[in-house]
């Protein structure tokens, strides 16, 4: 039984999910029951009117329901997916390796310049999504622009946005390690800065970069919705001024909260629920996937407390066995 | 100098920011993304030359064009009470949380509860919330939100819970990290060694070393609490300092409603930092 509760289950769980939303990522519009331009016609089914805004679980064909007009719900978020997460890992893949990189040459200088720290606080104060709001609202709207050159703008402009704060956190965590006796021995031993950096600094926050890079996923995402919420889809809206409707072209799912949350005073808050709950999956998948990782890695390090608290971690360091002892 | 160069850096961030929208514009002959500086400089001298004539400008409201001054100092007084009431119950929760109440038995299932919270993006929390409140309204015909500018207390004080939400997670989260590494320490030992209570280390080791930490991360939660406030009073209607941000892409009012915020920000992290120092002086022994 201690053996079974001890099993990492956050970071299997984690892995589990991660692996359903790729393969959803990749094969969405293979498996989707109809392509998104496919509405459902007003039918009597059994006497009854199947018409649109078809709730879910009503009828096998549209199992998440439709929208308004009549478009599946169900495969909406099918061909939606892959943009979400194909963009938001693309960002996070430029922003990590660029912030990384700096951020660990940054850490083995000796003294950081005024200047950047002050940019550093100064960067952080403002909220990134603000920034990229004004960057891409006035070309987001009825763009005439193809979609696919904003989704590049807004990759590029949310990565650059976003260094900043990954070089500050990976700046001090090399610091902190270029600090250790072992850098000064290899300093001593004749090493260069870039062996330094790649032999010794690199491997010790191996972990915590790749744990940061998850988190990181879920930043974007959470950029991507708020967002959404201010009516920016990435990928461009459509905007539509006799009924106040705003649409999104590429049908990423932050979008699909983004342009269905009027839906929320009425009762057919379900179109904004199935994208909603799918962002939320998508979210706490990479969050388990995360904590998981956290847990398998902090467990072999861990210290262990004086005084109750009430967060201890349930997982017991797992260390390596080199002799067995004789007399227990 | 170092403060100096941050005011710096902020004063041309915000001047760079509100002059984007004119910046960018699209091609319409090529269908392509063009930027244009010179709407940089126009931006900024017709700013200059307002300010210089004692006037704030005019701003956009759907189709009125209104007078910036007539309306900044309501709009500053909401978005400044809301946030400084969210800004005090998160260092007030976190503490509590984190280090004070961190023995009792309810607590730890409140650690739990905020640590499957913190998971969520903030975003996805406030459409919950909304929900909920509209749920709660059907259910019982309690009225916990209200959409219009008038409804006094009650346009107000859900924003502010909305706007602690994330920035507690996120301190709770930090304060938690650093008090389970804390109590680690050989100090704690000691004090435990020589038969003090809890309670007595609490206050006297783990907070005041815990302390430097929540300073250093106070200009965060500021700015979480900011980001939130920008999404909570466009989502909720609230007539605060965002409507000079969102409701038009002129430079005039979105320069004026970004200074204001900071100014905002500024007051609100002086203050907190003076409350944690009373705090201090009150209740450790220096």
């Amino acid at each position: 039984m201690n053996k079974f509760l001890s099993i990492n289950f956050t970071l299997y769980t984690g892995i589990a999910l991660t692996a359903i939303l790729i393969f959803l990522a990749v094969f969405g519009p293979f498996i989707a029951p109809h392509t998104i331009t496919d509405t459902l016609r007003t039918s009597y089914v059994d006497g009854k009117i199947i018409g649109p805004p078809l709730e879910p679980f009503m009828s096998m064909d549209y199992p998440l329901g439709t929208d308004r007009w009549g478009y599946d719900l169900f495969s909406m978020i099918l061909y939606g997916i892959r943009y979400t997460l194909v963009i938001s890992i693309t960002i996070t893949v430029i922003k990590m390796a660029a912030g990384s990189f700096l951020g660990l040459y940054i850490g083995t200088w000796r003294k950081v310049p005024q200047w950047i720290q002050a940019f550093e606080n100064a960067w952080s104060y403002i909220p990134l999504f603000l920034i990229l709001f004004f960057f891409l609202a006035p070309i987001s709207v009825n763009s005439e622009v193809n979609s696919f050159v904003l989704i590049f703008y807004f990759i590029i402009i949310a990565s650059i946005i976003s260094i900043p704060s990954i070089i500050s956190s990976v700046r001090k965590k090399s610091n902190e390690i270029f600090k250790s006796t072992f850098i000064e021995a290899a300093q001593t031993l004749g090493a260069s800065r870039h062996r330094i950096v790649w032999r010794h600094v690199f491997p010790q926050l191996k972990e915590s970069l790749l744990i940061m890079f998850i988190l990181e996923i879920v930043q974007v995402i959470a950029l991507m919705g708020q967002l959404a919420l201010m009516k920016i889809f990435i990928g461009g809206t459509i905007f539509r001024p006799d009924n106040n409707i705003y649409l999104s072209i590429t049908k990423e799912i932050a979008g699909l909260v983004g342009s269905a949350r009027e839906n929320i005073y009425s009762h057919t808050a379900y179109i904004l629920y199935v994208p909603l709950v799918l962002l939320l999956i998508i979210t706490i998948s990479f969050s388990l996937l995360a904590n998981g990782l956290k847990n398998h890695f902090q467990s072999t390090y861990q210290r262990t407390p004086w005084i109750k608290t009430s967060f201890e971690p349930k997982l017991k360091p797992k260390r390596k066995v080199y002799a067995k002892l004789k007399n227990k | 100098m170092k403060i100096l160069q941050q005011v710096l850096f902020i004063f041309l961030l915000i001047i760079f920011l509100a002059a984007i929208p004119s910046i960018i514009e699209i091609d319409p002959a090529e269908k392509n993304i063009s930027w244009n500086w010179s709407g940089l400089g126009k931006g900024i001298g017709d700013f200059m030359n307002e300010i210089l004539n004692g006037s704030l400008g005019t701003y956009q409201i759907g189709n009125q064009i209104r007078y910036i001054s007539d309306d900044i100092f309501g709009y500053f007084l909401t978005s400044f009470s809301i946030l400084l009431a969210g800004v005090l119950s998160v260092i007030v929760i976190g503490l509590m949380l984190g280090i004070f109440l961190s023995q009792l038995r309810i607590t730890r299932f409140i650690h739990m509860l905020l640590n499957v919270l913190s998971a969520i993006p903030d975003f996805i929390l406030i459409i919950f919330s909304l929900v909920l409140a509209i749920k709660i309204y059907e259910v019982t015909g309690v009225r916990i939100i209200a959409f219009s500018p008038e409804s006094g207390v009650l346009n107000i004080w859900f924003p502010m819970v909305l706007t602690a939400i994330a920035p507690t997670l996120y301190l709770f989260k930090l304060i938690a990290v650093q008090y389970y590494q804390t109590s680690a320490e050989d100090y704690i030992r000691t004090a435990v060694s020589k038969g003090m209570g809890t309670n007595y280390i609490n206050f006297q080791h783990v907070y005041k070393n815990i302390e430097p930490f929540i300073i250093a991360e106070l200009t965060k939660v500021v700015s979480l609490a900011i980001g939130n406030l920008f999404i909570i009073e466009y989502l909720l209607n609230v007539p605060g300092i965002t409507k000079f941000i969102f409701q038009s892409n002129q430079f005039q009012p979105v320069a004026i409603g970004l200074f204001s915020m900071l100014l905002i920000s500024f007051i609100i992290y002086m203050s907190i930092r003076f409350v944690l120092y009373i705090f201090k002086r009150g209740f450790i022994y220096e």
